[in-house]
């Protein structure tokens, strides 16, 4: 069992790891100082970073490498690399590797079809979580492929999880719906489509599920749906055959329950509770696996923020307990006055928005103030439904949540 | 969700909010909005389309 995972693909900057390992220092000093001195048990305590994509430059740029010396010298931290993707950059971890020979790993594991694949030990970290059986592995798909490459380590992901004869789940939002647009036909890349019908084939006859899931609002915007009338369902010609369109509460539905669920920049961080387990049914007031989301972008130039928010308000809708962070950049979301939107409903003030959702029962968000800080900013001083907090309350929220929820792991997502 | 909140927010408590959604949107309205302090009124208004009615509980008393 690995109680704590990051799974990192984006460009991971200084700032990032600066908190990730000042919240890491909170966990082993403030709340698990016997691990501060002796190293954990090895399967307990143990943080493990999955380094993919552009995520793999941070350990070549000498300011980050240098941050994750840091990191790595607290107990039980391990880094597992992408080989085919250090290989495809021609990036060199060889002197990490000799400095940290037993926590910076890039031999991947090998796959039933004898292949190496850092998705390998991904799926097989992620299987190796407490859950109900049959296992579930379910992936959260924002980006769209071919101008992103986020959509191969889904389908990747998706792959591996079978091969550890887990369930797969695909929730495809924002441009993440695009992956299961029909009759993709792309001359200098994997085929997205065809490997997701692949995967639900594969799982079929292997006798384990496979749902793929696409929000309906999304859908609708990007011109995916017909409304059929009979059936009262949102109905595509032109996504694949195993594609969902659905309602955003489905794919949250899902997120209600307790197994894992994997994104492009996500983590699963272990809550330990004495005398409570992690399997149990998603019904039962508080036991739905709480969520963390991390708004790291600018508030307007692309949809993520506004995602975030939309889906934060879906989760806490269905009863899952949904802290927002506006941290990074995300603090841009809260800072200035803009100017309200007048009479044009169709123009989102992201203000305004969290404004009008804030006060929603399980619902709370946050601003990072060490990045209002960096950016020499400071918050919206009406924005008093957002409540500042410093490291030690993200350290506090990463590992704990209020009393009162049982469940056994956190999920974090960052958009 | 997110837009009705923003409207709901800038009425008035104790003037009701009457629109028209299709039956997905009305699941995501109904039981929730009826949780958290609004009474929500729904009518079929044709095939997949009904009307409904909100108003703040206890508004105007």
């Amino acid at each position: 069992m690995n109680p704590h995972f990051f799974l990192l693909s984006s460009p991971v900057t200084q700032e990032r790891l600066t908190w990730i390992g000042e919240c890491l220092r909170y966990y082993f000093i403030k709340l698990n100082p016997e691990n501060f001195l002796h190293h954990a048990k090895a399967d307990e305590g143990t943080f493990t970073f999955l380094l993919t994509g552009d995520a793999l430059y941070s350990l070549h740029d000498p300011a980050t490498v240098r941050l994750w010396e840091n990191l790595l010298a607290l107990p039980s931290v391990i880094l597992i690399c992408d080989r085919q993707e250090l290989s495809l950059r021609g990036i060199s971890i060889e002197g990490l590797k000799r400095k940290l020979p037993d926590q910076v790993i890039d031999h991947n594991r090998l796959g039933i079809n004898g292949q190496q694949s850092f998705w390998n030990d991904v799926a097989k970290i992620a299987r190796q979580h407490e859950q109900p059986i049959p296992s579930i592995i379910g992936y959260l798909q924002l980006d769209s492929p071919y101008m992103n490459r986020s959509p191969l380590y889904c389908v990747k992901c998706l792959q591996a999880a079978v091969e550890v004869h887990a369930s797969v789940e695909l929730y495809a939002y924002l441009d993440g719906i695009h992956c299961g647009h029909i009759s993709q036909s792309p001359s200098d890349f994997d085929n997205i489509g065809d490997r997701l019908e692949d995967i639900a084939e594969k799982a079929a006859k292997r006798g384990l599920q496979s749902l793929m899931l696409s929000c309906s609002r999304c859908a609708l915007a990007r011109g995916y749906s017909t409304w059929d009338e009979g059936e009262g369902e949102l109905v595509s010609s032109c996504t694949i055959r195993p594609y969902r369109i659905r309602n955003l509460n489905e794919m949250v539905e899902r997120f209600g329950r307790n197994h894992i669920i994997l994104a492009e920049n996500s983590a699963s961080l272990q809550i330990k509770k004495e005398g409570s387990s992690s399997s149990f049914s998603r019904a039962e007031p508080g036991r739905a696996t709480p969520l963390l989301i991390l708004v790291t972008g600018t508030p307007y130039g692309s949809e993520r923020a506004f995602g975030a928010v939309s889906f934060a308000v879906a989760c806490a809708g269905q009863g899952i307990l949904t802290r927002v962070v506006f941290i990074e950049n995300g603090v841009y979301c809260l800072t200035g006055s803009p100017v309200p939107a007048a009479k044009n409903i169709w123009f989102f003030n992201l203000q305004e928005v969290i404004d009008a959702v804030a006060g929603s029962a399980d619902l709370q968000f946050f601003s990072y103030q060490p990045s209002l800080t960096k950016r020499g900013m400071a918050k919206n001083p009406k924005m008093n439904a957002v409540l500042d907090i410093g490291t030690s309350e993200l350290g506090q929220m990463l590992f704990t949540v209020p009393k009162g929820h049982l469940a056994g792991h956190q999920r974090v997502l960052f958009f | 969700m997110i837009r009705l909140k923003m409207l709901l927010k800038k009425t008035p408590a104790d003037m009701p909010v009457a629109f028209f959604v299709r039956r997905d949107q009305k699941d995501t309205v109904e039981v929730p909005f009826s949780r958290s302090g609004y009474e929500v009124g729904v009518e079929p208004a044709g095939t997949n389309r009904y009307r409904i009615v909100m108003t703040k509980k206890g508004a105007g008393r």
